[in-house]
């Protein structure tokens, strides 16, 4: 028996490699198969090792990693090809590649000591998503708790939940302390109930982690007596276990209720960031999610705003998607009038710049949105160069708003 | 020779019973789900608790999600971008830009049953017959979460 087992064995070694029809099929399907597919199909190209990786080497070379797509670029976080490596950091490197996230997340699957340097060059991308997957790498290279602590103050959510899941797994209190506050939030962006999101994504975090949650039901009201109760008992044990919590500026606290929002802008671009902007009734302008910065404009600002709006809003007509799909979301958010009913525009488009994306009756209500937004002296980050920042957003999505 | 080949079609045997089964579980399933259960209220499902699920193939999925199974439930969500207008299907996602996002668990696959399909942008709720179980084509996962209903109201 154990010389047929060995004589499978060596079977083995002398075995073709995969056939070339199986790893064009793969290749077709992480190409052009349904979105659904894609990214399975792209591991598993990977995972059949050399034959896989030397179709990617070859397709890297005749259209470009950029063309290849997400699913494949993720999928590349799993090869051992050096040459495949170099591909995943020179696009990081490269300020206008569509899929830089993608690419992050692939090199910090599995990242090597040699690549330190490289992921810290990285702590400044203006992209949450490659912040978030730094710290991924380096937490997988061990490196020092009281580095991963400054994540805590990233402005990016996404990167501080991923700081204090590292910490909370090295047993450092201020991990388990974020993750813990991130339980109270009832934050929403409109309809989207950005609170509850994370309160979810939290309980998961601190279950994986072994702590015990008394009952607390996350995803439910968090201002019942049984929640409260909860979430009293699990502090009262991290106060046991690594004393109280820090102190934290704005940006890091628990989101609340937000006022009466009447008017925002959701700003996603794969090269030159994100931004979240909502207008109050009562002239107040929101900066970001969880718990935004919130600023003062002078009074009838908003009014001003809806009426640009309404007057773009109706030469534009019932249209309310334009262009097609890819890496980039411009989303204007209004309730207009009486109504709580929030009405939706989106602009969609990929990396290349599409002229006359954005319909020109919105262009001047856009540049009003630009115009109300303040040089801001605060400390928060969030607001550092408002205006510029977000006027740049925009030109790389919908195109340019125009001179302020 | 032939001792070794022998050998050889037992030593297979003896390996391919020594695998650890697939847990049958999140076995493959038919699509078409049990029909409506009346009388019943709908159970609120959050979107973003299903669609963070860290789903690997063919494992066991967990018990609260199963026990979802052929339920009537009300998910909240966003029409992914991309959807083709006047067909019968789309996907339910939890955020309007699900920019590079396109994993099987990231989504849940609404069929309407008496109106065909116009893209909204904003958030809405919809409420149906619910379908957990992995649903294979050409050796591909290509649904995890389904959803039968009869409209978008």
């Amino acid at each position: 028996m154990w010389t047929a087992l060995l004589l499978v064995l060596a079977g083995g070694i002398g075995q073709d490699p995969a056939p070339s029809d199986e790893v064009e099929r793969l290749y077709r399907a992480a190409t052009t198969g349904r979105s659904v597919v894609r990214p399975q199909a792209a591991r598993r190209l990977v995972e059949l090792g050399g034959p896989g990786e030397a179709r990617l080497e070859e397709a890297v070379v005749e259209v470009g990693l950029a063309q290849l797509g997400p699913p494949i670029i993720e999928a590349l976080g799993g090869a051992t090809s050096p040459v495949l490596r170099e591909a995943l950091w020179t696009a990081v490197r490269e300020p206008r590649f569509p899929w830089t996230p993608s690419a992050a997340r692939a090199l910090a699957e599995s990242p090597s000591a040699t690549e330190l340097e490289g992921f810290l060059a990285l702590r400044t991308s203006p992209l949450g998503e490659v912040r978030t997957a730094v710290v991924v790498a380096l937490t997988g290279l061990d490196h020092p708790s009281k580095e991963l602590d400054r994540f805590l103050l990233d402005v990016d959510e996404r990167v501080r939940s991923a700081a204090a899941e590292a910490l909370a797994a090295r047993g450092e209190g201020a991990g388990f302390w974020y993750l813990v506050r991130e339980l109270q939030r009832t934050d929403h962006f409109f309809e989207r109930p950005t609170g509850q999101a994370a309160r979810g994504r939290a309980a998961r975090a601190l279950v994986r982690l072994g702590m015990d949650l008394h009952g607390l039901a996350a995803i439910a009201d968090p201002g019942t007596e049984g929640a409260v109760r909860a979430r009293k008992l699990i502090e009262e044990e991290l106060v046991a276990r690594f004393g109280s919590c820090p102190e934290w500026p704005l940006w890091v606290q628990p989101g609340q209720a937000t006022p009466d929002v009447v008017l925002g802008l959701e700003l996603r671009s794969c090269t030159e960031g994100e931004m979240w902007l909502r207008w109050t009734a009562a002239d107040q302008l929101l900066v970001g999610l969880g718990r935004p910065a919130i600023l003062q404009l002078s009074a009838g600002t908003t009014d001003a705003l809806l009426k640009a709006l309404g007057e773009g809003l109706d030469q534009v007509g019932d249209k309310r998607l334009f262009g097609v799909p890819g890496c980039d979301m411009e989303q204007l958010l209004v309730r207009r009038g009486s109504q709580a009913r929030t009405e939706n525009l989106l602009l969609v488009k990929g990396p290349d710049p599409v002229p006359g994306l954005r319909p020109e009756p919105l262009q001047s209500a856009w540049a009003a949105m630009v115009r109300s937004l303040p040089e801001a002296t605060e400390a928060d980050p969030r607001l550092a160069e408002l205006p510029q920042r977000v006027a740049r957003i925009l030109a790389a999505l919908g195109g340019p708003v125009g001179p302020r | 020779m032939v001792g070794a080949l022998l050998g050889l079609g037992l030593s297979c045997l003896l390996l391919l019973s020594s695998r650890t089964p697939v847990d049958a579980t999140a076995a493959i399933q038919a699509v078409d789900p049990a029909p409506v259960v009346e009388d019943e209220d709908p159970i609120e499902v959050n979107i973003d608790w299903l669609t963070s699920l860290d789903y690997k193939r063919g494992m066991r999925l967990p018990q609260e999600l199963l026990a979802l199974d052929g339920k009537l439930v009300t998910i909240s969500g966003y029409m992914a971008i991309g959807t083709l207008e006047g067909s019968e299907m789309f996907e339910l996602v939890p955020e309007s830009c699900e920019c590079g996002r396109s994993k099987v668990q990231h989504f849940i696959e609404v069929t309407l049953t008496e109106e065909t399909v116009r893209f909204q942008p904003g958030r809405f709720s919809i409420t149906g017959i619910f379908d957990v179980g992995e649903v294979e084509e050409d050796g591909f996962i290509v649904s995890l979460y389904r959803l039968k209903a009869p409209a978008i109201r």
